[in-house]
């Protein structure tokens, strides 16, 4: 191994790009929880500003129009190391008694060059940079001692081709599984992940994903003779399955699931609200108590203001734009859905999906956060309406019962939950053994091997000499 | 006695011949249509149905714009306005960080929100490996293809022991090299190039330009920069080659050229310069909105005192004793005072966002000149207008526009409202329709290629090594 200088080389620069990968998650995450401290901090300020403004005597429903409550999910341990989506979707709102739907979609403030280069994450390093040292580790394990003609050499030293080959293949499968070893330890123990299924899950599938690159390169290492041709092939196997395949993936299902439902609940939720105001007291509340029957109880003036009126138009806007909204997150789970079944066609692909499901950075881990959201809207109006619909002063409110937000943290993700992914890493290890076996299978016996460091052209040249010229023959 | 010139066409000729001895031609030529083909078809069905979504709900929009009855101005001012962002025409070629920013913003009175919606917000995990696009093919892939089949040209030769023949026959290491160079970017002149230019030209056919002009200038200046970029790729195989004792070597050491440069350092570069330049969350963001902000009164609250000093000033110019004798409406003056100041604070705000920003970019810019690739990508992004500076540009449009929208608003109230029981009046339905709709105006051309010069001169740069490397080989001892 010695003689692969290149090859130790391309390994110690993968494990220091984890290294920094690592350092760069923990980073991002002491960000996101500062985030959440900052977001308690405001709403403190706030709380008393507004409060304090406003004589005691007046309704608590002028100061709802202001306050707006915290309600964001901390970041799991693993979310550093695999960052997935949650630099793009909102993970961190602050929910007022208003229309929920205009507060629910507010972006981020990242920088689009950053999010459209890709987060570096250890997620990136273990699917993208890992497969290309295991290639380079691999792919002349049989073709580069032939061609430096130390194969006979090798050969002397062992009982059979079959013995040497597979002392070469353990040394090397060794030294990746360390690597590996090395950057899931060093990651594990920066972002303080406890050692629970979670970390049985991650380790798992890391290692099936190592594992299945390493056979399927030995494989294609052991069947042909020339390094080049072993290297391009496994240099294209490469692009394909992080450049090329998940990019067209990610096109057809551009394709298939348009979105208008975005675009379309933000237009309905803002008329709904705004043609409230034009029409009858009486029809808007009507429309409320569909959803609150119990708030019926209570009189609304069916002329001019009241801020009973005003938050039930709010909710009208909700009301118009549900369905919508309902479709939108349907449609992004059948994105999703899509997006694991289709994964079987590539391992790192699934690999990436199952390590954003256990980190909670995927589509569904943002659907959860979503819905924690709108579960606090509902209960904070379930708490404010009442007081509110009684025309309750400040001074009458009991401002330290407000209901607080509860992140829906998902559970320890079992190797099961892992679901699709998990079997289609399965399954590619199936076929990178078996691929293996008939490589095995089909090599050719120590004595028939020649010294052949090229490959002649597969047909000859058609390039006949002329007088004057020097004849180029291959 | 043949000249240079001769001499190096014959190195190429027979270049040429080489390589499609192997059939790679034909098999490179089918791959890359075949991918691009999906690249085209899918990226312009995505570039319609998105165009199309947005046009929808933008007159949808502006139909209820101008369909409002009588209302109060100040209920228009929350009422707002939504704009969407088009998307360039030449997105469904290279898609830059169109996915990543947002796609519509609300405007309305006392807030800036920012663009929401995105593409990227609803797309899965998947995306993050990256677009597929007629940019991507030709930016990462052909140079790919270009160090395959190209990779042994010269070491290949001197391994088979035809490079002593050809140096043996007079031909200078010069001319070689240069041959070899011209055979190669022969080759893919005439695989790569064609389906560069159809695929440019049909999207400029196909995709409704909208407000952005300039399309047929566009696309010759893209056809251009991408065959500057392929031709670097050339050169470079061609050095790495000459210099590399074995064909497999060059294999490896051009793999891992690309791998760095096309893969590597541009997600490298933006991580690292996150890490140094760490952009504020939301939360942060806000907070230090809210209490600058609380520093000033409620514009909501005619008889805030903070607004003091302005209704003194009122009462003296027009002479009045009391804000309900002004012939103007004090609350319409209040608003309008208030907008103004609280939009100088968001804009204050969004400008040190946008700092921040720009100087993690910078950082992008420089790395240009250690991989092409990002230089590349740097000019193609601004020639496609996706770049994250033309995404600016249209926050900033829409602010304009809303700030405009917002004190016309507020005129109306202080005009054509009167302060008694101000609440129960309306303006007429049919000044809503003389209000102007919103226009985006996405940056000319030249302001596009000359506004970041650094990718330009990184652009050159990448094809000027090469060129000094190969002639600097040249001049040494060749080695048969």
């Amino acid at each position: 191994m010695a003689r692969s200088p290149g090859a130790v080389l391309a390994l110690a620069l993968v494990v220091a790009a984890g290294a920094f990968a690592v350092w760069g998650g923990a980073q991002r995450t002491r960000q996101m929880t500062d985030a959440l401290r900052v977001a308690e901090a405001t709403h403190a300020v706030q709380f008393e500003r507004v409060l304090g403004r406003y004589p005691g005597t007046t309704e608590a429903g002028e100061t709802l129009y202001y306050l707006a409550f915290p309600a964001g999910t901390p970041p799991t341990a693993w979310s550093g190391l695999f960052q997935g989506q949650r630099d793009i979707n909102p993970w961190n709102h602050r929910v007022r008694l208003l229309a929920l739907e205009g507060q629910l979609y507010d972006a981020e403030t990242g920088n689009p060059a950053a999010l459209a280069a890709g987060p570096l994450d250890l997620g990136f390093v273990l699917i993208v940079l890992l497969p290309l040292v295991v290639i380079l580790l691999t792919y002349d394990v049989r073709s580069g001692e032939e061609e430096m003609g130390t194969w006979s050499l090798v050969l002397a030293q062992a009982h059979s081709a079959r013995e040497a080959l597979a002392a070469k293949a353990g040394a090397r499968a060794l030294l990746i599984g360390l690597a590996t070893g090395l950057l899931l330890l060093l990651g594990m123990t920066v972002a303080g992940a406890p050692p629970d299924r979670s970390a049985v899950s991650v380790i798992v599938v890391v290692a099936l994903y190592v594992t299945v690159w390493f056979v399927g390169s030995l494989s294609v290492a052991l069947r042909f003779r020339s390094s080049t041709t072993n290297a391009m092939i496994l240099a294209g196997a490469w692009t394909v399955a992080v450049a090329a395949g998940p990019a067209v993936l990610n096109l057809v299902s551009a394709v298939r699931h348009p979105m208008p439902e975005a675009l379309e609940l933000t237009v309905l939720q803002r008329e709904g609200y705004h043609a409230s105001w034009d029409r009858p007291v009486g029809e808007t509340m009507e429309q409320f108590y569909v959803d609150y029957p119990h708030l019926s109880e209570y009189d609304v003036p069916a002329e001019g203001f009241s801020w009973a009126w005003y938050y039930a138009m709010n909710h009208r806007g909700d009301q118009l734009a549900r369905e919508s909204a309902n479709l939108y997150a349907e449609r992004l789970r059948a994105r999703e859905s899509w997006a694991r079944r289709w994964s079987v066609l590539l391992p790192s692909v699934a690999t990436q999906l199952a390590l954003d499901r256990v980190a909670g950075t995927d589509v569904s881990g943002h659907l959860r956060h979503v819905q924690a959201v709108r579960d606090y809207h509902e209960r904070l109006k379930a708490h404010f309406h009442p007081l509110v619909f009684t025309n309750t002063t400040i001074e009458d409110t009991d401002w330290t019962e407000v209901p607080r937000f509860q992140p829906k943290t998902g559970v320890a993700t079992s190797l099961l939950a892992l679901g699709f992914p998990l079997v289609t890493l399965l399954g590619w290890l199936l076929l990178a053994t078996g691929s293996l076996w008939l490589a095995i299978g089909s090599a050719r016996p120590a004595h028939d091997v020649r010294d052949r460091r090229t490959e002649p052209p597969s047909r000859p040249v058609r390039h006949r000499a002329r007088r004057g010229e020097w004849p180029w023959t291959p | 006695m043949m000249n240079r010139a001769s001499r190096v066409i014959q190195v190429a000729k027979h270049e040429i011949a080489l390589v499609r001895a192997r059939r790679l031609p034909f098999w490179t030529a089918v791959t890359l249509g075949l991918v691009l083909g999906i690249a085209m078809v899918g990226g312009l069905t995505v570039q319609t149905a998105e165009a199309g979504i947005r046009d929808r709900y933008q007159s949808v929009v502006d139909r209820a714009w101008n369909e409002q009855p009588d209302r109060h101005p100040h209920r228009v001012a929350h009422y707002g306005f939504l704009a969407f962002r088009d998307r360039s025409p030449l997105a469904a070629f290279d898609p830059g960080v169109e996915s990543y920013a947002g796609t519509s913003v609300f405007l309305e009175a006392h807030r800036q929100n920012l663009p929401n919606f995105g593409e990227a917000r609803h797309a899965t995990s998947m995306l993050r490996f990256g677009e597929l696009s007629p940019a991507l093919i030709f930016g990462v892939l052909v140079p790919l293809m270009i160090l395959i089949v190209g990779h042994g040209t010269v070491s290949g030769e001197r391994e088979r022991g035809t490079l002593r023949l050809a140096l043996a026959q007079g031909v200078g290491n010069g001319e070689f090299l240069a041959g070899k160079a011209l055979g190669l970017a022969a080759v893919f002149g005439i695989v790569a190039l064609p389906l560069l230019a159809v695929s440019l030209i049909v999207t400029a056919i196909v995709v409704d330009p909208g407000p952005f002009g300039q399309m047929w200038p566009r696309v010759l200046t893209l056809t251009g920069l991408y065959a500057l970029y392929l031709a670097s790729w050339v050169l470079v195989t061609v050095w790495v080659s000459n210099h590399a004792a074995r064909s497999h070597g060059a294999l490896g050491a051009l793999l891992a050229y690309w791998v760095l440069t096309c893969i590597g350092l541009p997600r490298a570069v933006p991580a690292l310069a996150g890490a140094l330049h760490p952009s504020p969350t939301r939360a942060e963001y806000e907070a230090g909105i809210d209490g600058e902000l609380s520093l000033m009164g409620d514009s909501h609250d005619p008889d805030d005192p903070f607004s003091g000093a302005l209704r003194q000033e009122y009462l003296d110019r027009y002479g009045a004793s009391s804000v309900e004798d002004l012939p103007v409406n004090w609350g319409g003056v209040v608003s309008a005072e208030g907008e103004a100041l609280t939009t100088r604070v968001f804009v204050d705000a969004a400008d040190r966002l946008s700092g921040v920003h720009r100087d993690q970019d910078r950082w992008a810019t420089l790395a240009a000149f250690l991989s092409p690739y990002m230089a590349l990508r740097g000019l193609s992004m601004r020639v496609a207008a996706t770049d994250p500076s033309g995404m600016e540009r249209f926050r900033a449009d829409a602010e304009d526009f809303r700030f405009d929208m917002v004190q016309r608003l507020n005129h109306l109230h202080t005009t054509e409202i009167l302060y008694e029981d101000d609440r129960a009046q309306r303006v007429e339905a049919e000044e809503w329709q003389r209000f102007p709709t919103f226009a985006a105006r996405p940056p000319p051309l030249s302001q596009a290629s000359f506004g970041e010069p650094l990718f330009g001169l990184a652009l050159l740069f990448a094809l000027g090594w090469p060129i000094v490397a190969l002639r600097w080989a040249a001049r040494g001892v060749a080695r048969p």
